[in-house]
Formats: structure tokens, C-alpha cells, sequence
């Protein structure tokens, strides 16, 4: 019977419940919106640099790293993986202001891909693994032919696999680019057997131009270039185009710093993720979520359980007479509180539930495919997240909206039965500025 | 046979360095199954008494005894027990749930008094089966009293008390109450005490106890009470 009279009090008091209803769901729904938003972009952006083997540290050598040096640095204790990698900005041919930054992972331990559709990444294949956004926003399929200018020749290949990379999961040109423009830049790898055969081919057509240029005929030019050029050429021109070396590693930054100096015998620019612009932006972004999640939605939430206050005790007085009659029918001080505490209960735990899901959307609507960061984040996975620490600070709401119906009941229960029947009488409030 | 027995009791409120003696050292006794008036002007103190013979209030001094039972120093707990089992109350204004319709209002009682009475016979008794499903506000005053009676009889309490229970009527519905009051409480072997200032209603009492300042100034027994349609109002 007494449920009854909670779903119709709550009926008669419909404007009270629903702004109740609306300040705890807002309330509930901004803190979590807010804080699952940061959270998300902490969880997916991990995620995906595990799974795409994002580097810890760049090294950089304007001479390029030798495999030698590469074998020295992996032998550091504390270096989990490094590869020699390349990325290069090209233009792509035929397009005007079309370019990609080319990437090379050599050992693919380090810095690698997701494929979304075609192939799996071959590190002997003749194909080229491009940036499926860049794709879509350009109409390239899989199977079409790509070139792109690369020292005066062109590396041309098919479109392999599409593809998502950690490293250009913000695909900018550089610094001064601020948002990701699919139309004109995007990003593609290709195997290091497709580099070193650019490498000597325009190692080799180089060489031809030369001999040209000292009165050789082209032909014999062409002839001669291929069979002249020692394997120590090539192997020097590829060394030099690997100017650069990813790993994995939880070494600190100067630690790592002097191990490679002690092993290759030379001091090397180190930079960790953490001035790269991907990891950088990323982790920023996490950042300026956590502070806007630890202001404003704990604004609203306090301003949602001080409406909760006024209103049930506003409730709780209306209610007096009738808290009073249960009282001298022979209901239990238990009893009756009991069945008022359960109008901030319900309230909690509706306000909660459906704030719960607001606060999914307002997720969704900044992290997700179609959401804000949509257009500046590239990921394949944007899985919702919440931190931890709103489940308890949710159960806290709840009780605490419970307990303020508690103790707004049991103020109009304090005294006899007599007392709880006579009609609330607001506290006599005292002068201010009585003698002015 | 005595069924309530006041021994010198007082109730004493305290405001402050104010003291106001409500109820100052009063002793009586009531029969049971006797209709009880306790008669006094606005601040006489006889609401006290009624609150403190229903357990709704604890007095400072003095003993109060209910069929044996000694209910002056009882818990809140034993008091609600007190209440749902020992005592119905049929209060001024009615004192109806307004969010629970008529039938809902009688059955209320039935989760808290274990020898409850069916409430839809209880509503058939007051005559208000056609308004089961009505609630308070769609009921006249009279019908809302009716109800209220039903509610305190379904309890099947053996203490019927009624604090003005005419009060917001007018005479005509007031003598229809107080005649269902009477009958019903034959009928159910009840005893019924009224607290008023209507001079009239004592014509109808078995038993008419005076009250001013707090204290009990006559107690008289009637051997010819006037029925309810006999009484010139």
C-alpha cells in the first residue's frame, strides 16, 4: 500500500521529482560525461599504441644508423624492441597538394599498423599500405596504383592494405598543421624490401647521370651503373636513409640517453613520446579533460544534491500531516522513514541510471568515430570508458540523496506522535539588523 | 469493568523558563464499552488527554493504565504497537491519506494491526461501498469522516477516540457521524471517547468528564443518554 503512495505522491509532486530528476541525471550525467571522455581518450589511445607498438623513444642520426648500430642499441638491457624507421613527407604524384608521409618500420617491431581491409603487411611485399581515411577522402580503393616523387624518381606501388598507424594517429604535415586534412595529407608505409629497391634505383640512375655527364653513352651508362655499383654503395645509401631508430622501452630518458652513447660510442638526440606530437596532443587532451572533469561536473553535482536538500525537506514538511497520521495509526518511526527515504532512493537511483546513459552520450558525442575528436584522432577502436573512481563517487550520490531524504523525514519525526500531527511551522527566523 | 485508569497524571510543556501544566495531576477511570465525552473549552487540556490516552504523547507525571497495561513509560516502539493495536483515532479533519483512495485508506491499517477487520465490510458498514475507489478529495467532508471511522474501526482497536469528530461538519452530516459512531461501536463492543466543546454531544455520552485548566473539574455518569437524533443542535 505504502508503494502505492510513493508512485502517486511522486505523481503529485511531479514538478519537484522531475527537477530532482533532471538536476541529479545532469548532474551525474556532465561528471561522467566529462570524466569518461578523458578516460576514453587515456584507454583507446593506450590501446591502440600497444597494439600498433607506438615508440617510447626516437633516436636520430642526420648520417642514418648502420644495421651494426641497430644490433648495439637492441642489446641495451632495458630496450624491449627497436627497428630502423623512415618517414619521409612525399608528394603524390599526379595530384595537386596531395602528400603522404611515407613510413618505413624495417623490422616491423616498432611503429607498425593496423590493417582495416587487404592485406596483412608483407615485409618483402611491392605494395603500399595507405591511411584508410586518406583513401576514403580521396576515392582510392585497394588494388589502384599510387605513385609518389621520391628524389627526383617515383615509388609506385598498389594499394596493399588500409590502414591505421599510433604513429600518425593525429596525421598532421607538421607543427603548424592543427587539424588533420585528409583531402591533401595522409600517410602510407611501405615494406623495407620496396625502400631498398627505390634506394638502389635511384642509387643506380644517379650513378647512370654521372657516367652520361663524363661522355658515356646512355645505354652503356645504364649498363655500367648497374653492374659498377658496389653492395657496400648500397648498403651506405640505404644506412643513411634510416635516420632514425624507434623502440619500446621503460628506461628514463636520460638513462637510455647514456646507454646509447656508451654503445655507439658517440652522443645520439634522443626524444621520448613525449615530445612527439602524437603522444603529446593525446596525452593534452587527456589533461585539459581531466581538469574540465574535476570542475564543472562537480559544480553540477553539488548544485544538483543542494536542489535534492531544499526540495525534500520542502516534501518532507508538506508531508508532515500525513507522516504524522501514520504515525498515530501505529506505523513504526522505521517504517515511515523507510518509505520516505525510499523517494530520495528512487530518485537516486533514477537520476543516476539515466545520467549514467547522458553521460555515455556526452562520451560519445566528443569521443567517437562521428563525435569531435572524431575529425582529429584517427583510431580504430573507440571504446567508452570510465574511470574508476565514478563508480564509488555514483554510489555516493545515491546514498547521499537517500540520506537526505532520511534526515528531511526524520526532522518531522522527532518528538511524540502528537508533535509529528501538528502542521509544520517554519523555524522563527531572528531579526537581522534589528537596531538599524 | 474499568478499562482506562489516569493516576495522577500531568503533562508539563516546557518552552524556555516558561512551564505550562496542560494537564495537571488528573485521576479517573472509564468503563469499558461506555461512550465517554470529555467536555472543556479551546485550552482546557482535554486534547492532551486524548493524546495521552491514545500513546500519541508520554506524560511527565503519573500512571496511565489500558486494559491492564500500564502505557505510561512505554518506548516509541511499544507505543506504535500500543497505537495499532489498542487504539482508533477519528481526528477533526479527517487526518485521510489523500494519495490513497477510499478502500486503500482502510486497508492501510491492515499492515500494521494484526487482528485487523475486513475494510471493504468496514466501508459497507459506513455505507460508502460506491466509493471504494474514490479518493479524499473526490468525498464530502461527511464521507471523509465516514471513512476516517471506518479506518479506525478496521483496526479493530478496543478504544475508539475521536478528537472533535464533528467539528468541520455541519449539524446535520455532525449528528449522522456521531449516530454511525454509536452504532458501530454497540455493535463491535468498542469504547468510544470523544473530546469536545459542544455541549450538545454530552447530552449523548454514558459518561461526561469536565475539564478546565488542566484540571478535571466534574465527572458525571448519565443513566439516560439521548440518542444522536434526539439532540437539539
Amino acid at each position: 500500500m505504502l508503494f502505492k503512495k510513493l508512485l502517486r505522491t511522486a505523481r503529485s509532486y511531479k514538478a519537484q521529482f522531475i527537477s530532482m530528476l533532471i538536476m541529479i541525471t545532469l548532474g551525474v550525467g556532465i561528471f561522467l560525461g566529462f570524466n569518461m571522455e578523458w578516460r576514453t581518450i587515456e584507454y583507446d589511445t593506450s590501446r591502440f599504441f600497444e597494439n600498433t607498438n607506438y615508440a617510447d623513444y626516437r633516436l636520430y642520426s642526420a648520417g642514418g644508423f648502420t644495421k651494426e648500430e641497430l644490433e648495439k642499441i637492441v642489446a641495451i638491457d632495458g630496450v624491449d624492441a627497436a627497428t630502423r624507421y623512415l618517414t619521409v613527407n612525399l608528394d603524390v604524384e599526379g595530384s595537386k597538394n596531395k602528400a603522404l608521409a611515407v613510413d618505413v618500420s624495417e623490422n616491423f617491431t616498432v611503429s607498425t599498423f593496423v590493417v582495416i581491409s587487404g592485406n596483412e603487411y608483407d615485409p618483402e611485399g611491392d605494395g603500399v599500405w595507405l591511411s584508410d581515411k586518406f583513401a576514403a577522402a580521396n576515392g582510392i580503393s585497394l588494388g589502384d596504383e599510387i605513385s609518389l616523387s621520391f628524389r627526383n624518381s617515383a615509388i609506385t606501388g598498389r594499394v596493399s592494405g588500409l590502414i591505421k598507424s599510433g604513429e600518425h594517429m593525429i596525421c598532421v604535415a607538421d607543427n603548424n598543421q592543427l587539424m588533420p586534412d585528409y583531402n591533401t595529407f595522409g600517410f602510407a608505409y611501405i615494406s623495407p624490401a620496396k625502400l631498398k629497391a627505390a634506394v638502389e634505383e635511384r642509387l643506380v640512375s644517379g650513378y647512370a647521370e654521372e657516367l652520361i655527364k663524363n661522355g658515356m653513352s646512355a645505354a652503356d651508362a645504364a649498363k655500367a651503373s648497374k653492374t659498377m655499383l658496389s653492395e657496400e654503395a648500397k648498403t651506405e645509401a640505404l644506412d643513411k636513409i634510416y635516420a632514425q631508430i624507434n623502440l619500446i622501452s621503460d628506461m628514463g630518458k636520460a638513462e637510455l640517453e647514456e646507454a646509447v652513447k656508451a654503445a655507439l660510442g658517440k652522443t645520439i638526440m634522443v626524444t621520448s613520446k613525449d615530445d612527439h606530437i602524437v603522444y603529446k596532443e593525446a596525452m593534452g587532451e587527456a589533461e585539459e579533460g581531466k581538469t574540465m572533469g574535476s570542475i564543472l561536473p562537480v559544480l553540477f553535482l553539488a548544485i544538483a544534491i543542494l536542489t535534492m536538500v531544499t526540495t525534500m525537506h520542502r516534501i518532507a514538511a508538506k508531508e508532515k500531516q500525513q507522516i504524522g497520521t501514520l504515525k498515530a495509526l501505529g506505523f513504526k518511526n522505521r517504517r515511515i522513514l523507510l518509505h520516505y527515504t525510499s523517494y530520495g532512493l528512487f530518485i537516486g537511483l533514477t537520476g543516476s541510471a539515466i545520467g549514467v546513459g547522458l553521460g555515455y552520450l556526452v562520451c560519445k558525442a566528443i569521443m567517437s568515430e562521428n563525435g569531435m575528436m572524431g575529425t582529429y584522432f584517427d583510431m580504430p577502436d573507440w571504446t567508452a570508458a570510465m574511470p574508476v573512481f565514478c563508480y564509488p563517487v555514483i554510489a555516493l550520490t545515491v546514498a547521499l540523496l537517500t540520506l537526505i531524504s532520511y534526515l528531511s523525514v526524520l526532522k518531522q519525526l522527532k518528538g511524540s506522535a502528537a508533535d509529528a500531527l501538528r502542521p509544520y511551522t517554519p523555524k522563527e527566523s531572528k531579526r537581522a539588523l534589528s537596531n538599524v | 469493568m474499568e478499562i482506562v485508569q489516569f493516576d495522577n497524571v500531568s503533562r508539563i510543556y516546557v518552552s524556555g523558563d516558561h512551564e505550562l501544566r496542560a494537564l495537571d495531576r488528573v485521576s479517573f477511570t472509564l468503563d469499558e464499552g461506555k461512550f465517554v465525552v470529555i467536555l472543556g473549552p479551546s485550552g482546557a487540556g482535554k486534547s492532551t488527554l486524548l493524546n495521552l490516552l491514545g500513546g500519541l504523547d508520554s506524560p511527565n507525571e503519573g500512571k496511565i493504565t489500558v486494559d491492564g497495561r500500564d502505557i505510561s513509560k512505554l518506548s516509541d516502539n511499544e507505543l506504535a504497537d500500543y497505537r495499532a493495536s489498542t487504539v482508533g483515532f477519528v481526528f477533526q479533519f479527517y487526518n485521510l491519506i489523500p494519495t490513497l483512495t477510499a478502500y486503500e485508506n482502510v486497508n492501510l491499517v491492515s499492515e500494521i494491526s494484526a487482528n485487523a477487520l475486513d475494510a471493504k465490510d468496514m466501508i459497507a458498514k459506513v455505507g460508502l461501498l460506491d466509493h471504494l475507489d474514490n479518493f479524499p478529495s473526490e468525498l464530502s467532508g461527511g464521507e471523509q469522516q465516514r471513512i476516517s471511522i471506518a479506518r479506525a474501526l478496521a483496526k479493530n482497536p478496543k478504544i475508539l477516540l475521536c478528537d472533535e469528530p464533528t467539528g468541520a461538519l455541519d449539524s446535520e452530516t455532525g449528528v449522522m457521524v456521531l449516530k454511525l459512531l454509536l452504532d458501530m461501536a454497540k455493535e463491535y463492543g468498542k469504547t468510544i471517547v470523544v473530546v469536545t466543546h459542544n455541549q450538545n454531544i454530552a447530552k449523548m455520552a454514558d459518561t461526561v468528564i469536565r475539564v478546565k485548566n488542566g484540571k478535571i473539574r466534574s465527572i458525571e455518569e448519565q443513566s439516560n443518554p439521548l440518542s444522536a437524533e434526539e439532540v437539539e443542535w
